[in-house]
């Protein structure tokens, strides 16, 4: 996709998005609810045509060619299967309409449901399969033609936990298995995070930031991606200066000297957000003894909260300025958590993230 | 004995409607049928041979079927079309779309019939402007025959047909539509495969409650085919307040209520009774 912009009406849906999905890829588009994911899969399939910009296939100009045309794959929210044909003559559809011979149309639709885990359901109606089943129906449907790019738009989401987690999987070994091309539209970013190999990060119409999972959480490029994916504490510091390793920089937070990591090829303002994760972050009851390889400031606990695994810590400063800490449960009965009470909390020198914009 | 006393007052409270539905249909319709059996010559069933054997009659009967059956099939035809933009279309079609099935509602179909007859008589509307336009040279013949009262009648029914057509369409997920064209069938394929087959009961709806309207079509004959083309419900209506044969009246009647009940009783059957509530509200 180059420079797409689309709008409806008075709405900016998309501006500017530049996509290029690669060849065997598994590209996440994910943002919160109205980013424009949905239309951005919506040109690429062919639903929607950009207001401006273009739609590019192997160098071929796809912008207002008709869905029909373009022979990729569609898995739709809610499944869209057609409720009056059973579950082979749905999966044969995309089949019959290429006119492919009845034998090989047969075979391939057998080999299809095989491959995703429903080989004797042929006879089935839709309406006597689970939620589960008819997504792996829609996924045979998109993929029995051979489609080279399979487009998804929250396939999961009418999932409950458990089946997600197994339709997470199921996925991720299809896309192994066949090679194709998958761009995958989702809001939860534990989905994008684990399944892809790229994710393009959306936010009011606009590409955040495209890149590997690692470098997404690790390296965000925008604040909006640093709070967006997983959780963090943006802090502002002052006073940023390049060290003389290219990765690493000098900041202050306050008055308090901090050691940080940074983007490589661009130095960022010297006013900057710090992104500095919660499971980064250690709490103490004392000043830590090994305190030169350490971040430290003084903090004050206001409230703890329970999730079983582990407990997250909400703090503040004398400036006001909050933290949130996540330790493990046993790491918290060890310090020994007490609302009001000071503390130190500490993250190592290197760690935590200046994020550029 | 408590139970036995509460049934017996729900039975009694519950008995106003059926002794209403009896006094005020059953009686008059069984009186009905009894002046069918009654002819010039006495009591029997010489009326109805006479609609199996009366030339005239039996061509009423004929022309009354050809009129309806193909004012039923374009009125159909015409609707799914408008109820498809209804559905589908952009909001200012549907808007236009809704405005014009909505209003011919509110006017009566005499008001209607006479319209029609200003712009399709010799001089009307119609063929002045085909003749400014040097289209035609001679007025074509559109209003005073079949051709002037399917017209009429077509307009008058096409938006009963768009109701129970848009509500099965309203069913269908657009996204089936998206779905069979990513799975490369163009527009006619999908309407083929996927659009047709699932609103077919509402088609199958819109097709009898149209054909069971226009059977009883009296007002849209008169006037429009100008006492030329006579349908059976004129006809009727001729016999028993022009000409008296109230036998031979009533018994076309009974005929005309067995069809348009069995009809009913298939919609019924087809749509099932409740999604025939829901289309009707
Ligand atoms: N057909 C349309 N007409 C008008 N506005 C639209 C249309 N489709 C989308 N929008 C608007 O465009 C914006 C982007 O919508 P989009 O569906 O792409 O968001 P999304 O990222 O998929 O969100 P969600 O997670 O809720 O599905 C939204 O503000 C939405 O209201
Ligand atoms: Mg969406």
């Amino acid at each position: 996709m180059e420079d797409v912009s689309k709008r409806f009406g008075a709405l900016t849906a998309l501006s500017s998005v530049n996509l290029d999905v690669r060849q065997g890829e598994f590209l996440t588009l994910l943002g919160p609810s109205g980013s424009g994911k949905s239309t951005t899969l919506m040109c690429l399939a062919g639903f929607e045509a950009p207001s401006e910009g273009r739609v590019l296939h192997r160098g071929e100009d796809f912008t207002s060619l008709s869905p029909e045309k373009r022979g990729f794959g569609v898995v739709f929210q809610g499944y869209a299967l057609f409720p009056h044909m059973s579950v082979a003559e749905n999966v044969a559809y995309p089949l019959v309409v290429r006119k492919i011979a009845r034998a090989e149309r047969e075979r391939k639709v057998r080999a299809m449901l095989s491959t995703v885990g429903l080989g004797h359901y042929e006879d089935r109606r839709i309406q006597s399969l689970s939620g589960g089943q008819q997504q792996r129906v829609a996924l045979a449907r998109a993929l029995v033609f051979g489609p080279n790019l399979l487009l998804l738009d929250e396939p999961f989401s009418a999932l409950d936990r458990r089946l997600r987690g197994e339709m997470q999987s199921e996925l991720t070994r299809i896309h192994q298995e066949l090679g194709t091309a998958f761009v995958f539209v989702t809001h939860d970013q534990d989905e994008a995070l684990s399944l892809s190999d790229r994710i393009a990060v959306f936010n009011k119409g606009r590409v955040e930031q495209i890149a590997e999972p690692s470098k997404i959480y690790e390296e965000p490029a925008t604040t909006f991606v640093a709070e967006f994916v997983g959780e963090t504490n943006l802090l502002d510091v002052t006073r940023v200066k390049a060290v003389g390793d290219p990765n690493l920089y000098h900041a202050h937070y306050g008055d308090t000297e901090i050691i940080c990591r940074g983007p490589q090829d661009a130095v960022p303002a010297p006013d900057s957000k710090l992104s500095v994760r919660p499971e980064d972050v250690e709490l103490h009851a004392t000043l830590p003894v090994n305190g030169t390889q350490l971040n430290a400031i003084s903090v004050r606990l206001l409230r703890s909260t329970y999730f079983g695994a582990s407990v997250e810590a909400l703090l503040g400063d004398q400036a006001d300025r909050q933290f949130r800490v996540r330790l493990s449960t046993k790491r918290a009965r060890n310090t020994g958590l007490e609302d009001g009470r000071s503390y130190w909390l500490s993250w190592p020198k290197g760690t935590g993230y200046l994020v550029p914009k | 004995m408590a139970t036995r006393d509460a049934s017996w007052l729900g039975f009694s409270l519950a008995l106003p409607l059926p002794t209403l539905l009896v006094l005020a249909y059953l009686l008059p319709l069984a009186g009905v049928l009894a002046w069918s059996m009654s002819t010039p010559g006495g009591i029997g069933f010489g009326n109805y041979r006479q609609i199996a054997t009366d030339p005239l009659v039996v061509s009423i009967l004929l022309r009354t079927l050809r009129i309806c059956v193909a004012v039923t099939l374009i009125s159909v035809a015409i609707a799914y079309f408008l109820a498809y933009h209804l559905r589908f279309g952009s909001p200012w079609k549907k808007r236009v779309v809704l405005i014009g099935v909505l209003i011919p509602f509110w006017l009566s179909s005499l008001i209607r019939a006479f319209a029609w007859l200003m712009i399709l008589r010799a001089n009307g509307l119609a063929n002045t402007f085909l003749q400014s336009t040097g289209m035609i040279a001679e007025p074509l013949a559109l209003a005073r025959n079949e051709l002037g009262v399917m017209i009429g009648m077509t307009h008058f029914l096409v938006p009963y047909a768009v109701l129970p057509i848009f509500s099965s369409l309203q069913h269908i997920d657009n996204r089936l539509i998206q779905a069979s064209r990513s799975l490369g069938a163009g527009f006619w394929r999908g309407f083929k495969d996927i659009l047709a087959p699932l609103s077919s009961s509402g088609v199958l709806a819109a097709t009898i409650i149209v054909f069971i309207f226009s059977l009883g079509f009296f007002v849209t004959p008169a006037v429009l085919g100008g006492g030329r083309v006579v349908m059976v419900a004129e006809y009727i209506y001729l016999q028993m307040f022009q000409l008296s044969n109230w036998g031979l009246g009533a018994a076309l009647s009974g005929i005309l209520m067995v069809v348009v009940v069995a009809l009913m009783l298939a919609l019924i059957k087809i749509v099932g009774i409740r999604r025939l509530m829901d289309t009707a509200s």
